[in-house]
């Protein structure tokens, strides 16, 4: 059977297709928006490789329908044995964060259904010994069609490495 | 200070600043955070609760 692969509509033929989209160097911004992603969506992987910001603040990740949701988010972030917290405006990636700090690794989003979205993650520090596994759930009022990286307080800029997605 | 969007369509990259009405939102919801977490104090006594536990 022939398949259409289409970076819109997906793979017609009602199979898995990966379509990975460009890099991006996080070098600049306060936050990164990776926005009009395609409604037939059913998971996303956030990669990031040597990321890093100027400041203290945790780098975190919120996802929206139209807009990007900043609370009802049921999170966890544990960091190999010093923190172990609960969070409701994002996924967040750190249990705590330096401007030194370089992470590496991946955050999968799945979708359970009815616009509710499931995420695990694992963020390794590469400028230490550390390790962040973090996961949980945000319902969406809407289709997801956009992912943003940002910080806690929204002003720290990254400053290093890259981010990218893959969706399915 | 500004945000950086990509369309995963179109892979079209803009760099936005952002407005004071943005950055106020953020101030304010990175206190909402702040208040929200447990102190030093909390965490310290929940790793002394491990340690007794494992002392045990």
């Amino acid at each position: 059977m022939p398949l259409e692969l289409n970076g819109t509509t997906g793979v017609q033929g009602n199979s898995g297709a990966f379509v990975a989209g460009t890099a991006v160097a996080s070098t600049s911004g306060t936050s990164i928006d990776f926005t009009s992603i395609p409604s037939w969506v059913k998971r996303i992987t956030v990669m990031f490789n040597g990321v890093s910001t100027n400041g203290s603040s945790l780098p975190m990740i919120q996802i929206g329908s139209g807009s990007v949701d900043t609370s009802g988010y049921l999170t966890e972030t544990w960091q190999a044995n010093t923190t172990n917290s609960n969070h409701t405006n994002a996924f967040v990636l750190r249990g705590s964060m330096n401007s030194s700090l370089i992470f590496s690794g991946n955050f999968v989003l799945t979708l359970m259904g009815s616009n509710v979205w499931v995420g695990t993650g694992i963020m390794a520090q590469t400028s230490a010994a550390d390790i962040v596994v973090l996961g949980g759930d945000k319902s969406l009022s809407g289709t997801l069609d956009r992912v943003r990286i940002t910080t806690v307080n929204g002003t720290d800029t990254f400053d290093a490495g890259s981010i990218n997605i893959l969706y399915e | 200070m500004n945000r950086i969007e990509i369309n995963v369509i179109t892979g079209e990259r803009q760099v936005v600043e952002l407005t004071a009405e943005e950055v106020a939102q953020a101030q304010a919801s990175h206190a909402e955070w702040l208040a929200a977490q447990p102190t030093k104090e909390e965490q310290i006594a929940k790793l002394q609760e491990q340690i007794d536990a494992l002392k045990a």
